[in-house]
């Protein structure tokens, strides 16, 4: 549980913060000016801070909806991302966040009703082509959604724009919210799955994959679009074994109809994000691993990759359209 | 070897006993008196004006710093001088401070600290809200006496982690304050003896801290402290700044492959840096695809 609130003294009153205050009624709240007073301190240490991470409450005023990285969209000739959120209630070894953020604190952005003004104002830029919206790319898009209400109010907004997609990444089970109300056909509730034993290694503080495919299985039976997102694929000596089993599983599970697309991509850092977060691990096996540099990418390399792009792909193709299978590069 | 009633704070670490894991900086004598005891510290020697107490089994000293900001920030810096504390070493402001209420007596733990004068603000520590709660604490130049802001107020803790948050990370920097006086309970009647009696009480708290403290320190040894036969090669073959960093790179990678094997098995002696580099590579990144990385 979270036991210390800072907050932007400005955005105390609002309806985002009165909202988690609730939430949060034994947490310890401090004022602040700016999150990045916080945030962005020098000299800390995101392990030890992830043992206790405390909630930024803070006002976004720009940056509100970019274009995802090349590689990252699927369909659509126009994909961007927003984040509400910086930080994810999970601690995953691989996570790129460790190496973007120096903090491990969580910041929530309290004020959706500007996210959704710019979303709405980029759709009209681009309504002449197909448009893709992703939610979860500093965050985990429903982990926290018990306090943040976000979801809701994004699938309010995007109800409204149905000729655009949105997806909503997640390792959550938290899927109530959603199953309470009609499925949206232009939301895509996409999982991030990796095999049990990998996950049970590597996804500390995520749900079981047992428990993350029952949510999948309540939310398909519902009418949810699902996503299923492979990425990252991490190498072991047994990992064809391991990953045939959990698309097996998968597969025989979901409904093929409910599944709105397939992603894959490799491990893979900048060289720089590498360097840091390998330096913040000491003992983790995934850290030990000879990891190749390739025009400042540190990955498996090619030989690796190519084996478990195929691998995948072909294992994928035994059930799913190649037009539902795309490989991440971003 | 430390007394049984102080064995939660010995270190589960090899080697080198002479590591101060734990630093402390208190303003007063009489502030510092109820730790020195319970710590079983021994005064040092310094030749200087600054007083310091250390307990090297337990790998905690103490420096006493005087009255105010700046006294406090060179007091920091000088037992980090003296000692050569490593950057590992977690660092302590323990003191009595104004409340804006009671009760006198009560420890906190301040996270955050912000200077009027210099207009900036510190995030200090790792939050141990199970244990004491957190506030947020103003240091001032002179005693205060209107208690205005619902914060502690105190004369040293901005200059303390100004200084000590760049030596350890900002997780490792702790500010602990005891209430001593409030306005019903004003400043005046302050007296060395009541200070350390407002220690006192509140040790078994500081003793959970301390366990709690010692465990976050030695994650950190783990992370960061080079290991002996890493110093050892380093010592005797030149390895430039970039083939050092490398080697203590390869050598995380080749110890997860190999635990039970040390460096004189790859038999190293007259080798050249690079070749020494380029053999741990070789060691490594041989059956790669067959090790289970996890």
């Amino acid at each position: 549980m979270i036991d210390t609130v800072y907050f932007e003294e400005e955005v105390l009153q609002h309806p985002t913060a009165t909202r988690v205050r609730k939430a949060l009624p034994k947490a310890n709240w401090v004022p602040i000016n700016r999150f990045q007073e916080l945030f962005n301190i020098r000299n800390q240490n995101f392990r030890i801070q992830k043992k206790n991470p405390a909630l930024i409450l803070a006002k976004k005023f720009e940056n509100f909806v970019l274009p995802v990285p090349s590689g990252f969209g699927m369909n659509s000739t126009k994909n961007f991302y927003f984040s509400h959120m910086y930080n994810c209630l999970y601690d995953c070894d691989y996570c790129f966040l460790q190496g973007l953020y120096s903090s491990a604190n969580y910041v929530l952005f309290v004020n959706y009703e500007d996210f959704f003004e710019h979303i709405s104002q980029t759709i009209e830029k681009n309504k002449n082509d197909s448009q893709m919206f992703f939610s979860g790319y500093d965050c985990d898009s429903l982990a926290f959604d018990k306090i943040s209400g976000f979801s809701d109010q994004l699938l309010q907004f995007f109800e409204k724009y149905q000729n655009v997609e949105v997806e909503l990444r997640t390792k959550s089970i938290v899927t109530n919210s959603l199953r309470k109300r009609p499925a949206i056909k232009n939301c895509i509730i996409a999982f991030s799955l990796s095999p049990t034993k990998i996950a049970k290694k590597l996804d500390n503080k995520a749900p079981s994959i047992k428990r993350r495919i029952k949510a999948m299985k309540q939310l398909a039976d519902c009418g949810w679009l699902i996503g299923l997102r492979f990425d990252p694929l991490i190498y072991t000596n047994d990992w064809k074994v391991q990953y045939s089993e959990l698309i097996c599983e998968i597969m025989t599970q979901i409904n093929v109809s409910s599944i709105h697309s397939v992603s894959y991509g490799l491990l893979r850092f900048p060289k720089r994000m590498y360097k840091k977060i390998s330096n913040l691990h000491n003992t983790t096996g995934l850290f030990a691993f000879p990891l190749d540099n390739n025009n400042g990418v540190t990955s498996y390399g090619k030989e690796i990759e190519s084996e478990m792009y195929h691998f995948i792909q072909q294992e994928l193709q035994h059930y799913l359209p190649t037009n539902k299978i795309f490989h991440c590069t971003g | 070897m430390p007394p049984e009633r102080l064995n939660f704070l010995s270190k589960d670490i090899s080697g080198d006993s002479s590591i101060y894991l734990t630093c402390w900086v208190i303003a007063l004598r009489a502030e510092a008196t109820p730790i020195i005891k319970f710590l079983q510290l021994k005064n040092i020697n310094t030749q200087s004006s600054f007083t310091i107490y250390a307990n090297e089994g337990l790998g905690h000293a103490l420096i006493i710093s005087g009255v105010g900001a700046i006294k406090s920030a060179a007091a920091t810096a000088f037992l980090k001088a003296y000692f050569n504390i490593k950057n590992y070493a977690a660092w302590i402001n323990l003191g009595i401070a104004g409340y804006y209420t009671e009760p006198v007596g009560k420890l906190y733990q301040a996270i955050k600290v912000f200077s009027p004068v210099h207009q900036r603000t510190f995030f200090p520590g790792f939050r141990f809200s199970k244990i004491i709660p957190g506030t947020s604490l103003l240091t001032v130049d002179k005693a205060e006496t209107n208690y205005d802001n619902p914060v502690l107020y105190d004369m040293e803790a901005f200059g303390f982690c100004e200084v000590a948050s760049a030596f350890s990370c900002n997780e490792l920097i702790f500010v602990f304050k005891i209430v001593s006086d409030t306005p019903e309970n004003p400043i005046k009647k302050l007296k060395s003896s009541i200070i350390e009696d407002l220690i006192n009480v509140n040790l078994r708290d500081i003793k959970e801290l301390l366990s709690e403290i010692n465990k976050l320190s030695e994650q950190e040894i783990k992370r960061l402290k080079i290991p002996d036969e890493v110093i050892e090669i380093e010592n005797s073959i030149h390895f430039s700044k970039t083939n050092s960093f490398k080697l203590r790179q390869l050598y995380k990678k080749w110890k997860f492959a190999n635990p039970r094997k040390t460096l004189k098995d790859l038999h190293f002696s007259k080798k050249k840096a690079k070749e020494i580099i380029n053999i741990l590579e070789d060691n490594i990144s041989s059956h790669k695809k067959n090790r289970d990385y996890l």
